[in-house]
């Protein structure tokens, strides 16, 4: 458990994927994102699979441990799915079954199919780039943010430090909660209300320690030299190869593909 | 050469507390290994703040190097040569993996991209830990994450190291090797202070001090600190394992060596003991 955090959900192998530039990768997702939501066509989203299913290949990450993600919104897809159907209203809806009209079944899929897209792009990038590349990744974009006084360097300080402290915090709740178990405390039993008022024996304390962690670790850090107003320098450099413009290009091509399809290929949806 | 210097120090923590340093003055070397003793809320950490600018005096002087503790323009060039390494092994990274964790510090100074992977390297030849540069430090035991602190500071290449209970919460084998990788740092020049419980580790020391009320009580080699063992317990601390033993021994009518610090030298006594008879 506490490696799922640390390492999210990373995927190590050693391939074209992986050796991507966080930044690149992190770019492309969002194009890909904003992309599946404008598809309007099946022929977009054969694009969009295509894309997806090359970029798996080129991973190495095995597809059965990409689709493994999907795991956790099958529910909010059939939420979605169903919503749709009953609420989609469209004027010139043929009646197909009961109540279900051409128009909403198509819709209620493309929805459908968005989620899933979206989920497993995202996953992509989660099995390929380790959580400090994405953390160091994000820091590198958003400096431009810096020039309207965006403290940048501090939020993705803030972010690393999270990921390094969410495993202690999370092993630290169960020590609390094993031993409060110890003292006779019941988690299990009542309502909602009862078992979340049963939380503040475990909140409290674990915020106390929090804060104490904290304190020791700004001494540490003011130790080693800290300040925000110093000019930082950064071990790690990130520079762009030529499997970033390879596979930046190639992603462009995909994506100038689908906006074409969307243009000339109708509108389904 | 002075590397870390008192003169009449006082601190408190609040306006209107009683001072938990007291009129304190001490003159630490360069090259130094120095252990402070002393009960707990004796003021041992608070000193050892004091050495780094992390507290600052409210009357009196610190002096580190020359700089001026007091000085705002060069608490760097302080902190810069006295590296500190705190009690919790978890609470002092920074970053999930170690080498990241140990560019911290040279990243903060400004040192250039190209040169923090041989700091790391360095850093971590120093600490025995190459083999770990790319773990996650949840994963390492609690010896292993002290030597990762200690690797962190030693990347900003201080001249002092201060050790603040650091062994305090680790097993025997963690403990072993965090001293000795101390040891080894203070053969290389390294002015090292410790502050600790443990007796058998200040009986390697070249100078201890035992704190009280934020005084120096009494100060001195280990020898000479260890001679009298009623004055010792007065301030809460008791004599190292082997030293008590050849105490005792001697008291029982053994003629054996009444200065004896480490288990070496107790082996080595009794032996000669047996020999003679
Ligand atoms: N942050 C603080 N605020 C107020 N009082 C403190 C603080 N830290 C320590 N003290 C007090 O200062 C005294 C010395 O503490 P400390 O230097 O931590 O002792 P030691 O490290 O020897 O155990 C204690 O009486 C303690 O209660
Ligand atoms: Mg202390």
């Amino acid at each position: 458990m506490l490696a799922d955090v640390t390492f999210g959900q990373y995927y190590e192998a050693n391939s074209f994927v992986h050796k991507m530039d966080a930044r690149v990768k992190l770019i492309l997702l969002v194009l890909y994102i904003v992309l599946i939501f404008v598809v309007k066509n099946f022929y977009g989203f054969l694009v969009v699979l295509a894309f997806l299913f090359i970029a798996t290949l080129f991973s190495k990450v095995p597809i059965l441990e990409l689709l493994k993600s999907i795991k956790g919104v099958v529910f909010i897809v059939i939420l979605t799915f169903v919503l749709n159907i009953f609420f989609y209203r469209a004027d010139d809806a043929k009646v197909i079954f009961w109540f279900i009209t051409d128009k909403a079944l198509i819709f209620s899929c493309f929805m459908a199919l968005r989620i899933i897209t979206l989920v497993l792009g995202s996953m992509l990038l989660n099995l390929t780039t380790t959580p400090v590349a994405l953390t160091d990744g994000i820091e590198s974009l958003l400096k431009p943010l810096k020039y309207i006084k965006f403290p940048v360097h501090e939020l993705a300080l803030v972010m690393s430090i999270a990921l390094r402290f969410i495993p202690i915090l999370m092993s630290e709740a169960d020590r609390i909660i094993m031993a409060q178990k110890a003292r006779g405390a019941d988690f299990e039993s009542g309502n909602i209300f009862k078992r979340a008022k049963a939380m503040i024996p475990i909140l409290i304390p674990l915020l106390i320690s929090a804060f104490r962690r904290a304190e020791e670790l700004g001494d540490a850090m003011d130790s080693r030299c800290y300040s925000s107003s110093a000019v930082r320098t950064k071990y790690r450099v990130m520079r762009l190869g030529w499997r970033d413009l390879l596979g930046a290009l190639f992603a462009c091509v995909c994506f100038a593909g689908i906006i074409i399809l969307n243009i000339y290929g109708g509108v389904v949806s | 050469m002075e590397a870390i210097k008192f003169e009449n120090v006082y601190f408190k923590y609040g306006q209107n507390e009683a001072p938990v340093i007291n009129n304190l003055s001490l003159t630490i070397n360069k090259g130094e290994y120095v252990c402070m003793l002393g009960k707990n809320g004796s003021g041992k950490s608070t000193i050892a703040r004091l050495m780094n600018g992390l507290l600052l005096p409210n009357a009196g002087k610190v002096t580190v190097f020359d700089y001026d503790t007091l000085n705002k323009e060069t608490i760097f060039e302080v902190r810069k040569r006295v590296g500190m390494v705190f009690q919790n092994p978890d609470n002092q990274m920074v970053a999930t993996i170690v080498e990241d964790d140990i560019a911290f510090g040279p990243e903060n100074i400004g040192v250039k991209s190209s040169e923090i992977g041989e700091r790391i390297d360095f850093a971590l030849d120093a600490t025995n830990m190459q083999k770990y540069r790319f773990t996650a430090g949840q994963k390492l035991s609690g010896g292993q994450k002290q030597r990762v602190a200690i690797a962190g500071v030693l990347a900003i290449l201080p001249e002092v190291v201060i050790l603040d209970e650091s062994t305090s919460m680790l097993d025997a084998v963690g403990r072993k090797e965090v001293l000795s990788v101390v040891k080894e740092l203070n053969k290389k020049g390294i002015t090292v202070i410790s502050v600790t419980h443990y007796m058998d580790e200040a009986s390697l020391a070249d100078k201890i001090y035992v704190i009280a009320d934020g005084q120096i009580a009494m100060q001195g080699t280990p020898s000479e600190i260890f001679k009298d063992a009623s004055e010792l317990t007065k301030y809460g601390l008791e004599l190292p394992k082997s030293t008590y033993i050849a105490t005792k021994l001697k008291e029982n009518g053994l003629p054996i060596r009444g200065d004896i610090l480490t288990g070496e030298e107790l082996a080595e006594e009794l032996c000669k003991l047996f020999q003679k008879i």
